[in-house]
């Protein structure tokens, strides 16, 4: 029998994992609470969905430096695909799904080889010019897609119930986020992280930039395509508007408040804006009403400001690194100074 | 490797034992039973234990109150939040539940509430239209004013909880969710933007609660049929059919339609070919113009060629390039003469107008909304409050808001409860008069749509005469203000549905 050397389970590994129980296993029973009110349900049904925008987002833009403003309009694709397959060829909607995952995926594919051989700027530039008319676009041919009125898909299946939404939507959450960190943690996470650390230094040790740069936008793009169609099939209708600048900068601003360079961070930051957003439309302070209306995105823009100059990590990563990562850091440096000492 | 094992153990026990408390339901009673309350109790959590279903509360505060009319022992709750320890109330068995709250439209809402609550919806903040949402909400404050300032509605105020739809579907379910369920609004109403419209009116189907639009205009809001949906807004089609409906009523047979070749342009011609072959005209010839043309000469001279000349001119174009065409039309003699009827683009109310086509009088031009000649007291009330906030006359989205709110108000006065049924309803028998003109529903559940098609669906609880105008000039300089509603009928201030050039109303 061949002896093993198992590795001991550091005590900051086994943190990580009580907490990812802990985190999960509170969100698999937040319906217990939550199923009292239809609304709250909704809302966190909802929050879920920017999760997976945003933390694709992080690991588009943060892990692999590809900054890109097209992920709601590959979200917006997605949803359209399948709407427009329903409604014309009366397909089901996994069929559309399927179909909207694809299309995402070879929309970014082309978006990638066109433009992905060329540095950071032409990618952000060429991803907003396609959103815009990509956008305009479904305005202007309105007899095919419903223009403003909006493009109305067919539930997932007949009666679905908002529990089944809730569970449907964070299943997917959960499957994407352990896509992307198995992604980002694996040997295809180490180059494209070279990549984005220094393009030239990576090449020259060999990897071949073109092509992971295209493969994990194609990647990305396949995640939002697929978040957004299974999300607008619970909505019932897709418009134009969900598609517009100022939705994709929301979804960015999520993502850099959570901290860029962690999905997590990203995911929990997209989570918590979107509730936030929603708690503070008003709130009751001993007696006195408040009205936010538009002001809390202005103090969420301010938020960003903030973020941006004084925690460029974000606001949540450095509390997950604390918890987390500080832990086996030290590990590391005791580790290697331990062997450094039996060495000598 | 112990220790990793047994993380995962742990973890995995944790899943175990929790996710099936979260997913399985807890066993619900086959047969109703009378129950005393002790300490601590509260509805949703005996509805949560006995049914199954924490929603299900409503359902033993209907039983309870049902056998309550039978035999006072039981208790009479009027406000589920609150029960006293010692009642009597009855728990129905999960069939019973069931049956209930799969009824359509039985909702008993805020008996015991102070204020009568009302729901406002609409867009506050990009990617929405602001400047509509601000005006809705602005004109709903003041309908809520007035009438609790002549004494609120069955004796209690009335509130208005206006909810900021952002212009996105998934946020308008979600606030009207919020309304419905959690500030318990007894109607919804408002709303500008067609998609969140078809969203939010899912919401208030699945709950019964009344839902009068103000401000969408797709056909598939009244189309969808429901009994909950009410619209004071025109329909889409409604609006692209009134040109070629006063047409056809004023005798058009030979048609000439100009069009501008964008998507605008196209998809009206299209619209009017069609409607022009539904009301028996035919149309002679279709042109299609660039944008920026200055000279007509071309598509006017064969225009001029034709013998005999054409009924009527339909203009589809836009803008500046709509001026020059008109004018020329006119100077060439070709439209409005007294053969030929020559109609304008909507831009005809700008100033510009007579500055580039004096010779403009006669044109007849489109108008969704009141002009100030048709403004009654309630119209005049609402345009100064409306001019002294925002400088400017009401648009017809401020005004169908403020009516809205009256209607709803009317209703629930005349309905003597905010149930639900009772209130549809009371809505549906509407006859009042406010800032728009007369409200009425053709189409309710009292005289159904004809199961033969000739009415479109989109009749449905929808007022049949939103204000989609046609104006026509017949004095030279005219401010439009000044110019004469020819149609449709209910708003003619001449008298007439055409000004035949060279003649005075």
């Amino acid at each position: 029998m061949k002896h093993r050397i198992d590795s001991p389970l550091t005590s900051s590994r086994y943190y990580r994992w009580v907490a990812a129980g802990v985190l999960i296993a509170s969100l698999l029973l937040a319906p217990i609470y939550l199923n009292r009110s239809p609304y709250q349900m909704e809302v966190v049904t909802g929050a879920f969905f920017y999760a997976i925008l945003a933390s694709s987002w992080a690991l588009l833009a943060g892990v692999a430096g590809q900054f890109s403003f097209a992920h709601m309009a590959l979200t917006g694709l997605g949803a359209y695909t399948t709407g427009l397959l329903g409604r014309d060829l009366g397909t089901s909607p996994l069929t559309g799904i399927i179909a909207g995952t694809l299309l995402a995926g070879l929309v970014g594919l082309i978006i990638g080889l066109l433009c992905l051989r060329l540095r950071a700027a032409y990618l952000a530039l060429f991803t907003i010019a396609f959103s815009e008319i990509f956008r305009i676009a479904l305005l202007t041919e309105f007899q095919y897609t419903e223009g403003s009125n909006g493009l109305q898909l067919a539930p997932l299946y007949e009666g679905i119930t908002p529990l089944a939404e809730y569970y449907i939507t964070l299943g997917l959450l959960l499957g994407t986020m352990a896509l992307m960190y198995w992604l980002a943690s694996s040997r295809f996470g180490l180059f494209v992280r070279a990549m984005r650390e220094d393009e030239e230094a990576a090449a020259a040790m060999g990897v071949n930039v073109v092509r992971y740069k295209v493969l994990i936008f194609v990647i990305t793009s396949m995640i939002v395509g697929l978040a957004g169609s299974v999300f607008y099939h619970q909505v019932g209708i897709i418009t134009p508007n969900t598609m517009e600048i100022l939705q994709m900068s929301l979804v960015i601003a999520m993502a850099v408040i959570g901290g860029m360079e962690s999905l997590l961070g990203a995911a929990i930051g997209a989570f918590l804006s979107r509730v936030s957003l929603e708690l503070l439309r008003e709130i009751n302070i001993m007696g006195v009403h408040i009205e936010f209306g538009a002001w809390r995105y202005a103090a969420f823009g301010l938020l960003l400001m903030f973020t941006l100059r004084f925690a460029q990590n974000g606001l949540l990563y450095p509390i997950i690194d604390w918890l987390f990562l500080r832990r086996a850091r030290q590990e590391a440096v005791a580790k290697r100074k331990q062997a450094a000492e039996v060495e000598s | 490797m112990s220790r990793k094992l047994m993380s995962v153990f742990l973890v995995m026990m944790m899943l175990a034992v929790l996710v099936p408390t979260a997913l399985a339901a807890p066993p619900a009673q086959e047969e109703g039973q009378d129950y005393i309350v002790v300490a601590d109790d509260w509805l949703s959590k005996l509805a949560d234990k006995y049914l199954g279903n924490p929603y299900a509360y409503p359902a033993i505060t209907h039983y309870t109150n049902q056998k309550h009319a039978e035999d006072d022992s039981y208790a009479k709750i009027t406000d589920s939040n609150l029960i006293e320890v010692g009642w009597k109330i009855y728990i129905p068995s999960a069939a019973e539940a069931k049956a209930y709250l799969e009824a359509p439209t039985v909702k008993t809402v805020a008996t015991g509430e102070d204020t009568i609550k009302i729901g406002g919806v609409g867009p506050l903040s990009a990617p929405g239209s602001v400047v509509g949402g601000i005006a809705m909400k602005f004109a709903m404050e003041l309908a809520v004013k007035d009438i609790n300032e002549a004494g609120g509605v069955l004796g209690k105020p009335v509130e208005l909880i206006f909810a900021d739809t952002e212009g996105l579907p998934e946020r308008g379910a979600a606030v009207v969710e919020r309304l419905i369920t959690e500030n318990k609004v007894v109607a919804i109403t408002g709303e500008y933007h067609s998609a969140v419209g078809l969203v939010e009116l899912e919401v208030c189907h699945k709950y019964g609660i009344p839902c009068l639009f103000s401000e969408t205009w797709s056909d598939k809001i009244t189309a969808s049929g429901y009994p909950e949906v009410f619209r004071i807004a025109p329909a889409s089609s409604m609006n692209a059919r009134a040109t070629a409906e006063w047409f056809a009523a004023v005798g058009v047979k030979h048609l000439v339609i100009i069009a501008e070749n964008t998507d605008y342009g196209i998809g009206q011609a299209e619209k009017d070919q069609k409607f022009a072959a539904e009301l028996g005209m035919t149309v002679d010839e279709t042109f299609f113009v660039e944008l920026g043309t200055e000279d007509f000469l071309p598509v006017l001279s064969r225009i001029q060629a034709m013998d005999p000349p054409p009924d009527a001119i339909r203009v589809a174009v836009t803008g500046e390039t709509s001026y020059n065409l008109e004018q020329q039309m006119a100077e060439l003699g070709i439209a409005p003469t007294e053969k030929t009827i020559g109609t304008a683009n909507q831009v005809a109310i700008q100033p510009e107008f007579w500055e580039s086509v004096p010779n403009g009088t006669y044109f007849v031009f489109p108008l969704v909304g009141l002009p100030p000649s048709l403004y009654n007291d309630i119209t005049n009330h609402v345009a100064e409050a409306y001019k002294a906030q925002f400088d400017t006359d009401p648009p017809s989205y401020a005004l169908e808001a403020y009516d809205s709110v009256r209607i709803l108000a009317d209703a629930i006065e005349r309905a003597g409860t905010t149930e639900s049924k009772a209130l549809i309803d009371a809505l549906e028998d509407t006859d009042i008069v406010l800032a728009q003109g007369r409200y009425w529903f053709k189409y309710t559940s009292k005289n159904p749509l004809p199961t033969d098609g000739s009415v479109p669906a989109y009749m449905w609880h929808q007022w049949p005469d939103p204000a989609v105008l046609l104006l026509q000039y017949f004095e030279p300089n005219q401010d439009w203000k000044e110019a004469a509603v020819i149609w449709p009928e209910v708003y003619q201030t001449h008298g007439t549905s055409y000004i035949v050039p060279g003649t005075k109303p």
